[in-house]
């Protein structure tokens, strides 16, 4: 089959799916079945940067992407969000000319987890970032040491890997590699002795077993920790978060380049240290990184200004079946000095596929909001009664929570309930069911 | 009364939730006016399983798997009796597993387990090559080396309501023993086998994982009960039951439409 053909059938869907409004996996999937060795003929450029991992894939891509952009390079990337080999084969071919070579300068691709290892049977990237592997979307991806294992099987020589030297889960794919850079962040303000969190996956040394000792967490098990045993231990960072003052949104990297936070997490931090550290190897100087990644705000969608009648909010999208994304966003609003009240809603699990498991409202901090800045805190959706049962548990007091199946219900009550600031924290898949019910605001 | 209660491996085996099935047990014990004593152990602690009245373990990774069983091999003997002795116990998830002969993981490497009933896990990969080579006429086995990872309604006629869950494991188990429960829908002990977990006198072991106590306010009656020999006065959470219900209904609907 010729590559031109291939390209040609795959650009035809993929410009009538943006017509009709169709996902942008399916020209790839008819790519694929064209010729399943499609990626390999394909001339790609110096650059090939992946980013995989649990959480912060999308957010790190978009600002690689735009510090890469401001630093005069042409960058093609995934930003519909298929990160399948479907999706990827996709935007592949969409960003080839006709004769099958890539036309920017980089290409950069978020690919999911478990899933890499198939993309990268056809071309591999030269730099390799893997963020983090927590408990996320435990009903489809088991547990993070199974998907550790389907991680591992996509990773071939000649590539550069770009790890979190604090997670010692990640750090492991380190082991017994030569060409590994490091990044991750120092003592810093909010660093502490305990692990707060509900459960804690750094007890266990993830390559001996044994117990792992911490020097410091920065939250659940990412942190400085060393094995007593077996000597796995935080490897020493090339790039690292020297300080950080979160109240004042502002972190320094490597002691002299300071950025300004428009998303106050620590989260986000770990986020622009991945995509300061990529687009330094790959030769963007630190000036133009700076200037790029100071304040920005992500396009992404996944923060969102609201008002409902008089008052005002901010939706912190988190990841349902994911305890370490909604611990960050119960931070987040618990912190808010201003004083705040709570919507959590929890209608449909996932917008992708379907399940009613619910236990990972178990692995949730939801004790975070017993803080004197929350006032109410209201339950919605169709799991209300799951969460109530969980909040039961929380020690904050019943008179404090409400709960109601139906979320225009809810948003009717929180119209007058109050004046306070209000938060609301679900996922991408019961968003839109909210923000259909107020006006959105532009930052 | 006092009611002694042993969660086991609670930092190792603890995939997601479990300790929501001891809570919500413990707030049961103590609404009906029991006192309750819980330990939390792990691997290297000190314990004798013959001090408690109910026993606990959740599931784990594959690799935690191990550990757990490699520790709780050198409470054999206590445990043997506690089960002769009718002492009751609640294993989920993969932690059933450590009750069968032994444990063949995905690459192939063998695990003798504690024996109690006469069952054989396999772990996918290798392990389920090594089965095909014994076993070439058995058509059961699941092919694809791949998780299982599912919503689940199980039912028995020891517990008043069907349960509803989740499976997610690696695992299948095959042997002669006593199952717990009948699948209604989703998968049990192996692919065509309506069958989920095992018994042995009132050591519970099911598929079902993370806090299945929490999910089915039934079972949680019948833990109870046997606990206490039927003497704790029912006790009965709204939001519990209502959270049952809804998802009971959702998993009926889902199974239903899907025929």
């Amino acid at each position: 089959m010729r590559v031109f053909f291939v390209i040609l059938v795959c650009k035809l869907l993929h410009f009538i799916g943006k017509l009709i409004g169709k996902g942008s996996s399916l020209p790839g999937k008819y790519a694929l079945k064209l010729d399943r060795n499609i990626l390999k003929k394909i001339k790609m450029p110096e650059y090939i940067i992946a980013v995989t991992g649990s959480n912060g894939k999308t957010s790190t891509v978009e600002m690689i992407a735009h510090i890469l952009q401001e630093g005069g390079k042409t960058v093609a990337y995934n930003k519909e969000g298929s990160n399948q080999i479907e999706g990827v084969t996709t935007f592949i071919l969409c960003n080839s000319t006709m004769g099958g070579k890539v036309k920017s300068d980089i290409l950069l691709i978020e690919s999911d987890e478990r899933f890499a290892q198939y993309t990268f049977k056809y071309f591999t990237p030269t730099h390799y970032v893997i963020t983090n592997l927590y408990r996320d979307q435990l009903t489809r991806n088991g547990h993070p040491e199974w998907v550790y294992d389907c991680l591992k099987n996509s990773i071939h020589d000649g590539t550069q890997l770009i790890l979190n030297a604090d997670d010692p889960l990640v750090s492991c794919f380190g082991y017994g590699k030569d060409d590994v850079i490091y990044f991750g962040a120092d003592k810093i303000s909010v660093s502490h002795e305990k692990n707060n969190s509900v459960y804690n996956d750094g007890i266990f040394c993830p390559h001996c077993k044994k117990r792992l000792s911490y020097e410091y967490y920065h939250y659940n098990h990412i942190g400085k920790y060393s094995c007593p045993n077996c000597g796995l231990k935080r490897n020493n960072t090339q790039f690292s978060v020297t300080a950080a003052d979160l109240d004042k949104g502002e972190i320094i990297i490597n002691d002299k380049s300071t950025i300004k936070l428009a998303l106050k997490s620590l989260y986000n931090v770990y986020n622009i240290l991945a995509a300061y550290s990529v687009c330094s190897i790959v030769g963007i100087d630190d000036a133009t990184i700076c200037k790029s990644i100071n304040n920005y705000v992500l396009k992404n969608g996944r923060v969102i200004e609201f008002s409902l009648d008089k008052r005002y909010g901010t939706l912190l999208t988190s990841k349902h079946e994911n305890s370490v994304s909604y611990d960050q966003s119960l931070t987040l609003a618990a912190n808010d000095k201003q004083g705040c009240d709570i919507l959590i809603i929890v209608d449909a699990i996932s917008r992708k596929y379907f399940t009613s498991d619910v236990s990972w409202l178990w692995d949730i901090d939801f004790e975070l909001l017993a803080s004197k800045n929350v006032g109410e805190i209201v339950l919605a959706g169709l799991y209300s009664a799951d969460l109530q049962t969980r909040f039961s548990f929380t020690g904050i007091e019943e008179s404090k929570i409400k709960a109601f199946s139906d979320i225009g219900e809810a948003a009717e009550y929180l119209k007058t309930s109050s004046d306070r600031k209000l938060y609301v924290i679900t996922c991408f898949s019961d968003k839109g069911k909210f923000l259909s019910l107020v006006k959105e605001e532009k930052l | 009364m006092i009611i002694k209660v042993l969660h086991l491996y609670h930092d190792l085996m603890n995939l997601y939730g479990e300790y929501g099935n001891i809570a919500v047990l413990c707030r049961y014990l103590e609404d009906a006016g029991i006192e309750v004593q819980l330990d939390k152990v792990s691997v290297d602690d000190s314990f004798n399983i013959a001090d408690y009245n109910f026993v606990y373990c959740g599931a784990g990774t594959e690799r935690n798997q191990k550990v757990a069983l490699a520790d709780i091999i050198s409470h054999k003997d206590e445990l043997k009796i506690y089960i002769e002795n009718n002492g009751t116990a609640l294993f989920t998830g993969n932690s059933l597993e450590m009750l069968g002969k032994s444990i063949c993981d995905r690459n192939g490497d063998t695990f003798e387990a504690l024996s109690f009933a006469d069952f054989y896990t396999y772990q996918g990969g290798e392990s389920y090559k090594k089965y095909i080579s014994a076993n070439p006429n058995d058509t059961e086995l699941i092919k694809n080396d791949t998780r299982i990872t599912g919503d689940v309604i199980f039912k028995a006629d020891f517990i008043e309501k069907p349960l509803v869950g989740f499976v997610n494991k690696c695992g299948f188990i095959k042997g002669n023993f006593t199952p717990l429960f009948n699948v209604v829908y989703g998968i049990g002990n192996n692919r065509n086998d309506k069958s989920d977990g095992i018994r042995i006198n009132n050591i519970l072991g099911t598929y079902l994982t993370g806090p299945i106590l929490v999910k089915n306010p039934a079972m949680l009656d019948y833990v109870v009960s046997l606990i206490t020999n039927g003497n704790a006065k029912n006790q009965s959470y709204d939001s519990q039951n209502r959270g049952y219900e809804m998802t009971y209904r959702e998993l009926m609907k889902r199974f239903n439409t899907q025929g």
